[in-house]
């Protein structure tokens, strides 16, 4: 019959767009093995008339469209979800490297929930087609509510929504974390302006240490903003000493590593037991 | 694993012959099922160690036609699968017990 190689291509130019929305290492192979099933439909001896087997091959193709969603929408929620850990893990273990400026851990608890916010920020906005810029936009909105209920609770309406009063607040705060800085040597005490600079730049740093990684999939770029965080406590003259100094910087490895490994790792390639 | 009804089709397939290698399209025909519910089955199936798939080797006699992807068991996968199937039957049998309200008597089905 005339007709089965004209549907023979259009049944494998489906399958290849379907497959164009799967994981690079998957694509080709998934390909292979869809496009060699359509010739089987096409010349199924059980399957009389030749129209109702095109009809098949054309619904098979049209089904393999549904698997790669399905495939593709299972593998990245957990690989994004693992990814999204990773990141706050990655910024958490570099924020550490701060601990020479300031006495006391409070700034380390303000930025744990700056990581939070950031992450669980990214998390809700990459299940919509937003543009990358967007997410970061929402993540830097979310950190200001949160700082802003923080430290400026009671100016704020509701105890959580930002006021002029409230900004107003959090500018003398930042003031006086200025003014702080420039008079005491590090390590400096933990006064909330202090505190609250402190979190914000553990914020940013986490904010665009998920996108970078996690929604523009780029985590070896995303090791630049962790980078950041090892480099202010040289510009200071902090004194971290020798070994505190080198412990810290394996914890950064250890983040920045972890983050590039749950890119790497593939669940569906996931070597199982029983391999063969 | 939750047996669902397409799944518990596969695996029955899948158990009638435990050594013999299916494609795709075979199981397709043989369960009813269509694609877009049979491959990511078979995925998760394989990422759960249950079911492994090989590529046939090419062969001359195959008319050009290009190399397929096949499935079957492993060894954990056929021993799941049963019990699996078993456990699924004797449920079936409870419930049959069930609505038509008196004993079956061992051995009639």
């Amino acid at each position: 019959m005339s007709g089965t190689p004209r549907v023979q291509r259009i049944a494998e130019r489906l399958i290849r767009a379907s497959c164009r929305r799967l994981p690079g290492d998957l694509r080709a192979e998934r390909c292979r093995e869809w496009s060699a099933e359509v010739p089987a439909i096409l010349h199924d001896e059980t399957i009389r008339s030749g129209v109702i087997r095109a009809m098949r091959a054309l619904s098979y193709s049209v089904g393999v469209f549904t698997a790669v969603w399905r495939l593709s929408r299972g593998a990245g929620r957990s690989r994004r979800g693992r990814l999204t850990v990773a990141a706050a893990t990655a910024t958490l273990l570099a924020s550490i490297a701060l601990y020479p400026l300031m006495s006391g851990g409070r700034w380390f608890w303000a930025g744990l929930g700056a990581v939070i916010v950031a992450g669980a920020i990214g998390a809700v906005t990459r299940r919509r087609a937003i543009p990358a810029i967007l997410c970061f936009a929402a993540m830097i909105a979310g950190e200001f509510v949160y700082l802003n209920i923080l430290f400026a609770r009671h100016w704020s309406l509701a105890g959580l929504v930002p006021t002029g009063a409230s900004v107003h607040h959090l500018r003398l705060l930042v003031a006086q974390a200025t003014a702080e800085t420039s008079k005491y040597a590090p390590p400096i005490p933990p006064r909330p302006g202090i505190v609250l600079v402190t979190a914000a730049g553990i914020g940013l740093v986490a904010a665009l240490t998920d996108v970078l990684a996690v929604r523009l999939h780029r985590p070896a770029i995303a090791g630049l903003p962790l980078l950041v965080l090892f480099c202010v406590p040289l510009t200071t003259d902090a004194r971290p000493g020798a070994v505190g100094g080198a412990l810290v910087f394996c914890a950064g490895v250890v983040g920045y590593l972890g983050l590039l490994s749950a890119e790497l790792a593939q669940p569906a390639r996931r070597p199982t037991r029983h391999s063969g | 694993m939750k047996l669902t009804g397409p799944l518990e089709r596969v695996l029955r397939v899948l158990t009638a012959d435990p050594a013999a290698p299916h494609y795709g399209y075979d199981l397709m025909k043989a369960a009813g099922l269509p694609s877009g519910t049979l491959y990511p089955m078979l995925a998760r199936l394989q990422q759960e160690g249950l079911v492994q798939s090989e590529w046939e080797a090419r062969r001359e006699d195959a008319g050009g036609r290009p190399p397929r992807k096949y499935y079957r068991l492993t060894a954990e996968g056929v021993r799941v699968a049963r019990l699996e199937l078993a456990h699924a039957s004797a449920q079936a049998r409870r419930a049959a017990q069930g609505t038509a309200a008196r004993p079956v008597q061992e051995g009639t089905r």
